[in-house]
């Protein structure tokens, strides 16, 4: 979230500009980047940029440039093969960018906080290997994080802590498919103070790997009052709201 | 102290307010009235000092557009969701209308003549919609580089965007530094 007024060069190190584009942003940095884009060419040029690189880049766009009219038999064979092929090229392109819409949701910005052993109240390692983990990750150093925490979890001694910060490091990586994994064996271990939150990213990783439907099904384990349910009902509400267009 | 606009800041507004409108709208006739009720209002309420703060010149034109937004939709019975959540709706591609296909043409042209490296980058960043960390890690490089690289490329392909469309050059003098939530520049005569 963006609470104050922004320059230019916050909005290009940020992506805004992509974000706001492809309707990504928080209805509280939408108000405060369309207060700076309102008098900023620069950053309104930026959103044209952003729009025109995705429709060039889009192989919708490609496949829906109209084609020059055939004639003759032959030629109208050829013509009705071309528009199968064609047809065939814009449903999966539309399966793409249908994708690319739900894989969007999984986006994460910011990394799930680490509160600390007395604040998450789990038992899990004391040893200064966690700390050590810890403290790259709250540094924003995921890959060192990650390298440290996953061989915590390969010995066995990390419990769901390690497990689940493993997981959102990978997360914050963009290494879904892995990420996944870890907050799967979180859940599996049983009851625990990263239960929610475990489903709530795997959900996020889901989105990321195209499978809304195991989105959902993790977004709706999670139980109303959680601190996280109301975030979890909200994305819910997105990925229906996208799939539904 | 009423805020005075010079003729560029008012045509940037403008075309803001057109961005904002199409993006809740997505229907390119409703944006274009929209600039012209909006801007109407705003230079109306300026003239009576209605904008206590100038430095808020952004965020009072941004409610001017956001009223005859709902107006608009309440006219024509589009009104679906209460007007505060109408603030962040965006209508799907509805800026899909911000470019021109000869336009599109010509980026991807653009986006041909590229390294496959700032290509992917620019994929990573724009089409996959990644945060400048999630490209970095994906591209296992370090962010600052990333982060000039995208700049580069982004400068080359600005260069071929506006180049050609007749477009004035958008780093001008007036808005090389953008006034936001600063003193306005006084009126250019007439």
């Amino acid at each position: 979230m963006i609470e104050r007024a922004l320059r230019c060069d916050e909005v290009e190190a940020h992506g805004l500009a992509t974000k706001y584009a492809s309707g990504q942003l928080d209805a509280s940095s939408v108000a405060t980047f369309e207060e700076h884009m309102l008098l900023c060419a620069n950053c309104q040029e930026l959103v044209r940029m952003a729009v025109a690189i995705r429709l060039a880049e889009s192989d919708a766009h490609a496949v829906a440039l109209p084609r020059r009219p055939r004639v003759g038999m032959r030629r109208a064979l050829l013509a009705s093969a071309a528009m199968f092929v064609a047809g065939a090229g814009i449903l999966f392109a539309l399966d793409r960018a249908h994708d690319a819409k739900i894989r969007g949701l999984g986006l994460l910005e910011s990394a799930p906080a680490y509160q600390g052993l007395a604040v998450r109240a789990a038992t899990s390692p004391s040893d200064s290997a966690f700390v050590g983990a810890m403290n790259d990750y709250a540094a924003g150093r995921y890959e060192s994080a990650a390298g440290r925490l996953a061989r915590l979890v390969a010995r066995g001694d990390g419990g769901a802590p390690a497990s689940f910060f493993h997981g959102a490091a990978l997360l914050m990586l963009d290494q879904a498919p892995e990420a996944r994994d870890d907050f799967t064996h979180v859940i599996a271990d049983g009851p625990s103070p990263y239960m929610a939150e475990a489903h709530y990213y795997r959900a996020l990783a889901a989105f990321r790997l195209g499978d809304a439907d195991a989105a959902a099904a993790d977004l709706r384990a999670i139980p109303d009052g959680d601190p996280i349910s109301e975030r979890a009902r909200r994305l819910l509400d997105q990925a229906e709201a996208r799939r539904s267009r | 102290m009423t805020p005075q606009l010079t003729t560029q800041q008012l045509e940037t507004l403008a075309n803001g307010v057109r961005i904002l409108a199409l993006r809740r709208l997505g229907d390119a006739d409703a944006a274009r009235d929209v600039v012209q009720e909006t801007m109407a209002r705003l230079l109306d309420a300026l003239g009576k000092g209605q904008l206590r703060d100038p430095e808020r010149v952004g965020a009072f034109a941004r409610g001017i557009a956001h009223h005859v937004i709902v107006d608009y939709r309440r006219a024509t019975g589009r009104l679906t969701t209460l007007p505060d959540e109408l603030a962040n709706e965006a209508a799907p591609s509805a800026l899909d209308l911000l470019v021109r296909d000869e336009e599109v043409e010509r980026m991807r042209a653009a986006l041909a003549r590229l390294s496959s490296g700032d290509r992917e980058l620019l994929h990573l960043a724009f089409v996959e919609n990644l945060s400048p960390r999630a490209v970095a890690a994906r591209m296992r490089e370090p962010a600052e580089r990333v982060r000039k690289r995208k700049s580069r490329a982004l400068a080359r392909l600005r260069e071929v965007f506006l180049g050609a469309v007749g477009h004035v050059p958008v780093r001008s003098a007036t808005m090389e530094h953008p006034p936001v939530r600063t003193k306005l520049a006084p009126a250019e005569a007439e």
